[in-house]
């Protein structure tokens, strides 16, 4: 089924539709999910949060892209479910992360526009490859090591690729005058 | 810091398109597909000679072409227009969908009239057909019709030229009608127009095509680009261009202003220009496309595929009437066939080329061959292959089909018939005891050898086969015997005899030399003579076993010692060469490429490359002097598989890579690439890992290639690459890269900034030497402390390094090594100087007060004054010179330096204009001046180079081997236009001209 046509039973309230749903992006989302908590069972969890999510947006929400919207919805739970986590435990990769994301960050008060043309910005001006492993590494929140195995690249490639683009992000964050 | 947990999440405002990029791109494959596409886009410099070219066309054509669209595009603007709704029950929506009569072939065009002087053309029975469809009506009423219907048809002033059966597929402007041809030359084009005026057929594609080919443009990025289609309108051409590949994408021509492509940066779809599919119209045709390739100089296998049981390659050439061709190897039965397009099925086009790839098959990549070689005549291709496929195996993590090959076998071509033979045979199965190949097979003296999986060398000769233990050494045809020289408990050699290879005693009056080393060895007595003293500026081994070394003496001199005669001078170079060299002045630089195939000796020139064979004359095989011309000198020597690979590392290299000027000089580029090419293909070999020798290998050769270009030498490269190594410990280059830019960026100056260029693996390495070495020094070695160890912790916490205890190792670890390191750099021996302690203090330095403090010159001067330092004192000179923004000091530890010839330049060297002081005439013409990297402008004058340019501040210079003088912006722009306007190899006049007026001499 397509994605306007699973929209539309979304409309429709159709629960089918979660089914459809979540044989169609599950897997997606459940990636984006172990990337990040590493725990199969926080990652179920994260998924069905996501499906309903998604229910509950759709109506009235009508995405453009429903494997996008799907996929923010997805990491934005999972890395709530990091956050609480890391507040127990501290592992160090994901410490790591989070620290990553946080340098990926806009002050509250920069707008959703400005937000966007920030961050899109910044990715138009990238290479595919430095774009792919950057939204692979803090979009998909996918370890450099998996990035690297997939892609073929040296885990050090991909290192340096992503600290490259952070500093770029933060050149641009400075320029603007939203951090200093 | 950390931020607020409540920051906006930038990520999470990513566009859909990035994220779902990124959702597709799963695998190596598809990075590598999605970055050639993205390179592709930036390569617009290609398209300007496509862009040429079509425009030269239409200036030809002379035709007004209407600047509308086809019609069914634009009712709105047809007056008199009689709404959709109204005309019939076809809604607008189906209009626009609507198949016009014309293209599904409802209406034939039975004759066309036309009368010149009031220009205007009938259709009759179209007309009548058109009149009674609403849709057309309104065309034919409006007086932006293509046909006026009102004239009288005058049938006597027509000529139909349109063969039988041609379809109409739309009209272009009112002298053009788009044609669909069913039969003749244009056959499958779908870009064909029959133009009323001229009353003539003309495919725009081809007709692109030919010029292209006629003007003899070569377009790198477009190798084998087929322009499907073009739409010519007044504003604009419309140009299809297929890869080759066979992606497919769309590009847009400006003809009439700039003749430039517009848009390169996005690839312009349909809809972005504002055109629907049907107007945009393209060719699905595959045998319509064409490969404009250029010169091909040997026959190489473009493509091959398979599909489990047929591996289909497909070969071009400009070497032979029948050296290209389609063929297939049926695995199955070791047969290999010429392709038929009817016999197997696969498209075959008739110009020679494989032009489509079957869906079954599956492309593989070159360098899953073995290998292929061209015999010495340049008749026979040996292709090593994989011959016994196992099967074919799913990748799991890539999710696409990997072959598993057995074993593999030696194809032996002849590119003059077309005929073949399989050397290991019709073998029907995979016996593990049978020797293989194991690498290349080669030919030589009609002998095709390799070693084999069962560390054998099998040797072929006709229909003989011979396997020998040993190591391979050499092989000579003696009075018609061929002997063969194996290295095995000492030398034994073997005569090929009629039924096996039977040790055998050199005849009487042969002499047989082995060489080893710098000793050549006479097989006889076994007496070692020494070849030569000193080192050789360049050795070569050729396939047979023998040495070729070269000495670059004076200036236009070089002496060739061939270890096989043992002379100085006597197999030497030709006097051809001899005479090419003196006329073009001194051999700048001289190669061997592909030496290991014993291939092809290119001596680079100022102005001119020469291709010599191994024996040292200019070859007549296909190779032979090449002009430098814009077009690229020695781009035709180019292995393309290799230049395919390569792009991916070496294009980023030259021109992003800011250390290598980038110049509109192909031929250095070209060269370049050469030289890396064998570097690449054992890259690809080790699986994309370098080993440290052949990075310094390559750094050798790169170093020696593009000295003027990069900060370092051959042998300063191949010490800093093994320092990469000796640093990086547990750690690669990259993580040392990374934190070394890390650390920099919080430590260097503001006006210097720390960054690693780029992370492929030649760069990693690279830039790490040029950058990293220095800022290396610099780190360690400034007494700068600012401690932020919040900052470093984190870094370490990245590269896994405990921060407190492992940083401090790596200092304590790292520190006496670059120390060592530089202590032997500066501390050369053989004659050259050793130190200075002003210039080891700039280097420890590196700060413009401390230049300064060493030099004597303000920064801004000593940065203009490194390219003299460059020419005056190189090659044994130690030198700082510009980055890329001008403001970096680079550190360039070539050789040593003359301590005194240094001094001495530098105290008398001022920078007031009229002034400058001739220390003395440079011995080498190398293109130091490039070291200065703002200048722009430079052309060859005699044995001296003439060099007009900018420097970083915009002051105008002009430097002519030495000589240097500031120039007024009215002399700058005349010295640019005399520069440009002259002819090659005469340019004396402006030599003299800017000596007299600049330099005040004559």
């Amino acid at each position: 089924m397509d994605d306007l046509s699973l929209v539309e039973l979304f409309f429709e309230r159709d629960e089918c539709a979660l089914a459809i749903l979540e044989e169609k992006y599950g897997k997606a989302c459940r990636m984006i999910a172990d990337n990040v908590l590493s725990d199969t069972r926080d990652a179920e969890e994260c998924v069905n949060d996501t499906l309903l999510a998604v229910w509950n947006s759709i109506p009235p929400t009508r995405p453009r892209s429903l494997h996008g919207f799907v996929l923010r919805i997805a990491r934005a739970k999972a890395i709530d479910k990091l956050r609480y986590n890391t507040r127990e435990k501290r592992d160090c990769s994901q410490l790591i992360l989070l620290e990553e994301i946080d340098e990926c960050a806009a002050p509250t008060e920069v707008g959703d526009n400005e937000c966007k043309e920030l961050i899109n910005g910044l990715l138009s001006s990238l290479g595919v490859r430095s774009r792919v492993i950057f939204v692979s590494r803090y979009f998909r929140l996918e370890s450099v090591s998996s990035i690297a195995k997939r892609l073929g690249l040296s885990e050090n490639v991909v290192s340096v690729d992503l600290f490259r683009t952070r500093k770029k992000l933060k050149k641009i964050l400075i320029q603007k005058g939203i951090k200093r | 810091m950390r931020s607020n947990k409540n920051d906006r999440d930038l990520l999470s405002f990513a566009d859909d398109r990035y994220i779902l990029e990124a959702e597709r791109i799963a695998d190596a494959d598809s990075l590598r597909e999605a970055e050639k596409r993205e390179k592709r886009k930036t390569r617009n410099i290609a398209f300007k000679y496509i862009a040429t070219a079509a425009a030269c066309f239409v200036v030809v054509l002379g035709l007004a072409f209407v600047p509308r669209l086809p019609f069914w595009h634009n009712e709105s603007d047809v007056s008199g227009e009689t709404s959709k709704e109204e005309s019939t029950s076809v809604s607008r929506g189906e209009i626009g969908d609507m198949v016009t009569p014309w293209e599904s072939g409802q209406v034939s065009l039975v004759s066309v009239t036309f009368k010149p002087s009031e220009s205007f053309a009938s259709l009759s029975l179209p007309i009548e057909f058109l009149a009674n469809t609403p849709y057309k009506t309104k065309k034919l009423n409006s007086s932006n019709s293509p046909f006026n219907t009102k004239g009288s048809p005058e049938p006597d002033n027509v000529k139909l030229s349109i063969m039988p059966n041609t379809k109409i597929s739309s009209f272009i402007g009112s002298d053009l009608i788009k044609i669909s041809v069913e039969d003749g030359e244009h056959k499958d084009c779908k870009g064909v127009y029959y133009n009323i005026r001229e009353d003539k057929t003309e495919c725009m594609s081809c007709e692109i095509l030919s010029r292209i080919r006629k003007s003899d443009y070569y377009v790198e990025a477009y190798l084998r680009s087929i322009i499907e289609e073009c739409l010519i309108t007044e504003e604009m051409i419309y140009a299809a261009v297929t890869d080759g590949v066979y992606e497919e994408y769309y590009t847009l021509l400006d003809v009439p202003s700039t003749r430039e492509f517009l848009k390169t940066d996005e690839t312009p779809t349909v809809e972005k220009l504002g055109l629907t599919e049907a107007q945009f119209w393209r060719s699905e045709s595959e045998t319509n496309r064409e490969l404009l390739l250029h010169k091909k100089p040997i026959v190489k296998i473009v493509e091959y595929g398979y599909d489990k049981s047929r591996l289909t390659f497909t070969l071009s050439s400009s070497v032979g009437s029948a050296a290209w061709g389609a063929f297939v190897y049926d695995l199955e039965t070791d047969t290999l066939k010429k392709l038929d397009g009817e016999t197997i099925g696969l498209p075959y086009c008739t110009n020679g080329y494989y032009t489509t790839t079957p869906e079954e098959l599956i492309t593989l990549d070159l360098s899953l061959a073995t290998g292929i070689t061209v015999s010495d005549d340049y008749t026979k291709i040996i292709a090593t292959v994989p011959y016994f496929l196992n099967e074919l195996e799913l990748d799991q993590e890539s999710g696409t089909l990997k072959p598993i090959y057995l074993a593999e076998n030696v194809i032996v071509f002849n590119v003059n018939d077309g005929t073949y033979n399989a050397l290991l045979g019709n073998s029907s199965g995979y016996n593990s005891s049978v020797s293989y190949p194991k690498d290349v097979a080669r030919e030589i003296n009609g002998v095709y050898y390799y070693p084999t999986t069962n560390n054998t060398w099998v040797f072929h000769l006709g229909n003989r086969k011979y396997e020998l233990q040993g190591e391979f050494l050499k092989l000579e045809r003696i009075g018609g015997e061929v002997y063969v020289i194996m290295g095995q408990d000492g030398y034994k050699l073997y005569r090929l005899g009629e039924n096996e290879a039977v040790l055998s005693e050199l005849p009487e009056d042969v002499m047989l030399y082995i060489v080893e080393g710098n000793e050549r060895i006479d097989l006889r007595t076994l007496e070692k003579t020494k070849l030569f003293d000193g080192e050789a500026n360049a050795v070569a081994k050729t396939t047979d076993g023998r040495f070729i070394y070269l000495y670059f003496e004076g200036e236009n001199e070089i002496v060739c010692i061939d270890a096989k005669y043992n002379t100085v001078g006597s197999l030497p170079l030709s006097e051809e060469f001899v005479e090419q060299s003196i006329s073009a002045g001194n051999v700048t630089y001289m190669l061997f490429l592909n030496s290991d195939e014993d291939k092809l000796l290119l001596a680079y020139y100022k102005d001119g490359a020469l291709v010599f064979d191994r024996e040292g004359y200019l070859s007549d095989r296909g190779a032979h002097s090449i002009p430098l011309d814009p077009e690229g000198a020695s781009r035709e020597y180019l292995d393309e598989n290799f230049e395919r690979n390569l792009s991916a590392v070496f294009d980023h290299y030259c021109f992003e890579g800011k250390k290598i000027t980038v110049r509109q000089d192909e031929n250095l580029l070209s060269l370049a690439k050469l030289i890396c090419a064998s570097r690449v293909d054992d890259y690809i070999k080790n699986n994309g890992s370098w080993a440290e020798e052949e990075i310094k290998a390559l750094f050798a050769d790169l170093g020696e290639m593009l000295l003027p270009y990069f900060e370092y030498s051959g042998n300063t490269a191949s010490v800093s690459a093994a320092l990469v190594k000796k640093l990086s410990g547990g750690q690669s280059a990259g993580d040392i890269a990374v934190a070394f830019e890390y650390y920099l960026s919080r430590h260097l100056p503001s006006d210097m900034t720390a960054e690693f260029q780029t992370n492929d693996p030649i760069d990693e390495v690279t830039t790490f030497i040029t950058n990293g070495f220095l800022k290396l020094i610099y780190g360690y070695w400034a007494e700068v402390e600012t401690a932020d160890r919040e900052d470093e912790k984190r870094l370490f916490n990245r590269l896994n390094m405990d921060v407190d205890s492992e940083w401090m190792n790596a200092r304590v670890k790292i520190e006496p090594i670059v120390k060592k390191e530089l202590e032997e750099l500066l501390t050369k021996e053989n004659g050259y100087c050793v130190r200075s302690e002003r210039l080891v203090e700039a280097v420890q330095k590196l700060f413009p007060d401390v230049i300064e403090a060493a030099t004597g010159l303000s920064y801004p001067e000593y940065v203009r004054s490194c390219a003299y330092l460059d020419h005056f004192i190189s090659p044994d000179f130690f030198s700082l010179r510009t980055a890329e923004d001008g403001c970096i000091p680079q550190m360039s530890v070539k050789h040593a330096y003359d301590k005194e010839k240094l001094k001495a330049f530098l105290s008398e060297l001022t920078f007031e204009a009229g002034e400058v002081t001739i220390i003395q005439k440079a011995t080498l013409s190398t293109e130091w001046d490039l070291g200065l990297v703002p200048f722009s402008y430079y052309k060859y004058c005699g044995n001296d180079i003439v060099s007009v340019g900018r420097d970083s501040e915009g002051k105008a210079y002009a430097v002519i081997s030495g000589y240097y003088a500031p120039l007024s912006e009215e002399q700058y722009e005349d010295f640019v236009g005399l520069i440009n306007e002259s002819p090659l190899f005469q340019r004396e006049k402006v030599y003299d001209e800017i000596l007299n007026e600049v330099f005040g001499r004559s």
